[in-house]
């Protein structure tokens, strides 16, 4: 067998493994819930989520509290890697360090896949932390096709990408982003996370019907929804994650589980957040919608200027853990 | 009017140069046009709910606010000390001179102490505001330090080496045992008394400026926790020279001719700080394979 024919076997196990696995219910990993989740994992025989999703970028570099939570919840729970800074669309060089700190990150952790976003975050060098939209035309259809395919080489696994929130369109983008998707999977063999907010958010940014978006999906290579709550700042959408999901997404979460025959759903909550217990309520609400309830929720308004949070910093939100004075022995 | 479309090449140092480069909007605009040749109205689509400028203005707008928020999280005594709007207009002004070229925000903050140094006021100041221009650094140095501990490799995988170093030994001069820093040990060299004011900040009580005097500090981790450390001028050179394993008897030769002590003295002193020098974090003990070197065989 010829070192293609070994890729190619790897590419349409790991394929075949992502199309048929629905995890169920899962949340975002996030250092406000560590206590909580270190305090329950060995007591709890039932688990109150079925998997969790890590943001790559804050377990890179870290060999602190955030690794050793990980290593601990992924003894018990299947987990995502979901990153921030891949940079799939940029036309600098791919970012090989990044590369192999994200294949070593996910030899340790073996997650079910890998995610990132159909986006650049900088250029020349830059990282904006931000996931900037793509021109959706057949020139930056090629560019990304090339770099997706480098990318799955390095991390041996077909990569999965999500559709982002974006609050501007190019002039001259010719392709409508399920078009771009539609035929980014084809060519690629990579698989799409749905995120049925961010179609919410564009759809009343850019003026289009969102279902038609959703029905116009490859829905065999989505393997994962998100769910989030954005805020309504009047004139625009901002994706916050920093509220309850409103009824409009969950509309949308429906549709896109009817279409794609059941997939992993994952809740966002990236600021605000609430504890641990009041997260799984509220995720709890895609079980509801899977029986035919909408939950009832509306957008909330935002008094404040507001900016989306598509970058999540690993925070140490356990004072025991940061509080520089603590007595020590001596 | 009709423009030719940009590649994709061009496109993005353009958006790239609206976000990262100075001033409002207009004049972050009028830098991207000069630099890549594209406007506004070429590249991005108004409709009437929303125009290009608001459209874009979202993206740069935030650019600057989500990194300004995430400085905040790793400066936050910082921002206590200084007030939040003071740390904006120094976390704003550091954004853009100093953009991030990281894939993550673990080093967002690692140059913002050059930063600071380099905006440091300079002339003759009095007392008081001497201290109000240095201490910012100082709260900035040991908050990053603190970031840096946190996230380095710490020694709770490490077996317990069980070494047991008794008294005798260490006092005997036959000590076979080396002695290393932990890759998240952090020293700072402070000339303020700053550990009160950082209790002060880290409390929310109320805080007043720290005298001047020389203060050491060392900052590691136990058992994931933070540990801070204050320190005496011996201890704190006895580590800056242990960033490489170094053998008992040669530490104590070596820190005493450079600090000028008795090595018996030291001796003495080491062998009675040692034990919680290794408890908190400080330092890895691991006994040599090879014969113990003594007092005899030690050289500078």
């Amino acid at each position: 067998m010829s070192k293609n024919d070994v890729k190619e076997a790897q590419y349409h196990t790991a394929a075949s493994i992502s199309n048929k696995k629905n995890l169920g219910f899962g949340v975002g990993l996030r250092s406000q819930h560590y206590p909580h989740l270190m305090n329950q994992v060995d007591h709890t025989a039932q688990r109150p989520v079925d998997w969790f999703e890590i943001i790559s970028e804050n377990y890179i570099d870290n060999f602190g509290y955030g690794r050793h939570v990980l290593e601990t919840l992924k003894a018990h729970y299947p987990i995502i890697m979901h990153g921030v800074s891949m940079n799939i669309g940029s036309t600098d060089r791919l970012d090989y360090t990044y590369l192999k700190k994200l294949k070593a990150l996910s030899d340790f952790v073996n997650p079910v896949w890998i995610s990132d976003h159909l986006c650049w975050t900088g250029v020349a060098g830059v990282n904006s932390h931000d996931l900037l939209p793509m021109p959706l035309n057949e020139e930056s259809l090629a560019h990304v096709i090339r770099r997706v395919n480098q990318v799955q080489d390095v991390l041996e696994r077909p990569i999965v990408l999500e559709n982002p929130s974006t609050y501007l369109e190019y002039c001259h983008s010719s392709l409508s982003e399920p078009d771009f998707f539609t035929e980014l999977v084809s060519a690629t063999g990579c698989n799409m996370l749905l995120d049925v907010n961010n179609v919410f958010v564009c759809a009343f940014n850019h003026g289009f019907d969102p279902h038609s978006y959703i029905k116009a999906l490859p829905h065999h290579h989505i393997v994962q929804i998100h769910v989030a709550g954005p805020s309504d700042c009047g004139d625009c959408l901002i994706d916050t994650h920093d509220q309850p999901v409103p009824q409009r997404v969950w509309e949308l979460y429906a549709l896109a589980q009817q279409l794609t025959g059941g997939v992993s759903t994952l809740l966002e909550w990236d600021a605000n957040i609430p504890p641990f217990e009041e997260l799984v309520v509220e995720l709890n609400k895609a079980k509801t919608v899977h029986n035919g309830e909408l939950p009832l929720q509306s957008v909330l308004q935002s008094t404040q200027v507001q900016f989306s949070t598509p970058v999540v910093q690993e925070m140490h939100h356990n004072t025991d853990l940061v509080h520089s004075l603590k007595p020590v022995a001596t | 009017m009709t423009h030719s479309t940009p590649e994709l090449e061009q496109l993005q140092h353009w958006l790239s140069q609206v976000l990262i480069s100075r001033g409002d909007l207009p004049q972050k605009l009028a830098n991207a046009a000069q630099r890549d040749g594209l406007t506004l109205e070429q590249c991005i689509k108004s409709t009437s709910q929303l125009s290009a400028q608001r459209r874009i203005d979202i993206y740069a707008a935030g650019y600057v606010m989500r990194l300004v928020e995430c400085l905040k999280c790793e400066f936050s005594l910082l921002c206590t000390f200084m007030g939040s709007e003071v740390f904006e207009v120094f976390a704003k002004a550091y954004i853009v001179t100093l953009p991030s070229r990281s894939f993550t925000l673990h080093t967002l903050g690692q140059s913002f102490v050059r930063f600071l140094t380099n905006t440091r006021p300079q002339g003759r100041f009095d007392e008081q505001q001497t201290t109000m221009f240095d201490v910012p650094l100082e709260l900035a140095r040991f908050e990053r330090a603190k970031a840096e501990v946190l996230l380095a490799d710490g020694l709770e995988n490490i077996p317990t080496t069980h070494t047991a170093f008794n008294e005798f030994e260490l006092l005997g001069g036959c000590a076979s045992l080396s002695l290393i820093a932990p890759p998240c040990l952090r020293l700072l060299v402070s000339e303020y008394d700053l550990l009160p004011l950082i209790t002060q900040l880290e409390n929310g009580i109320a805080h007043s400026l720290p005298p001047r005097e020389t203060r050491y500090i060392a900052l590691s981790r136990q058992n994931y926790r933070l540990v801070t450390q204050p320190l005496t001028q011996w201890q704190a050179d006895l580590l800056v020279h242990c960033n490489q394993a170094i053998s008992f008897e040669q530490a104590i030769i070596q820190s005493a001719h450079r600090q000028g002590l008795d090595p018996t003295q030291l001796r003495s002193q080491l062998a009675m700080w040692l034990p919680a020098a290794v408890a908190c974090g400080l330092l890895v003990v691991e006994r040599l394979k090879s014969p113990a070197l003594t007092m005899a065989n030690a050289s500078y």
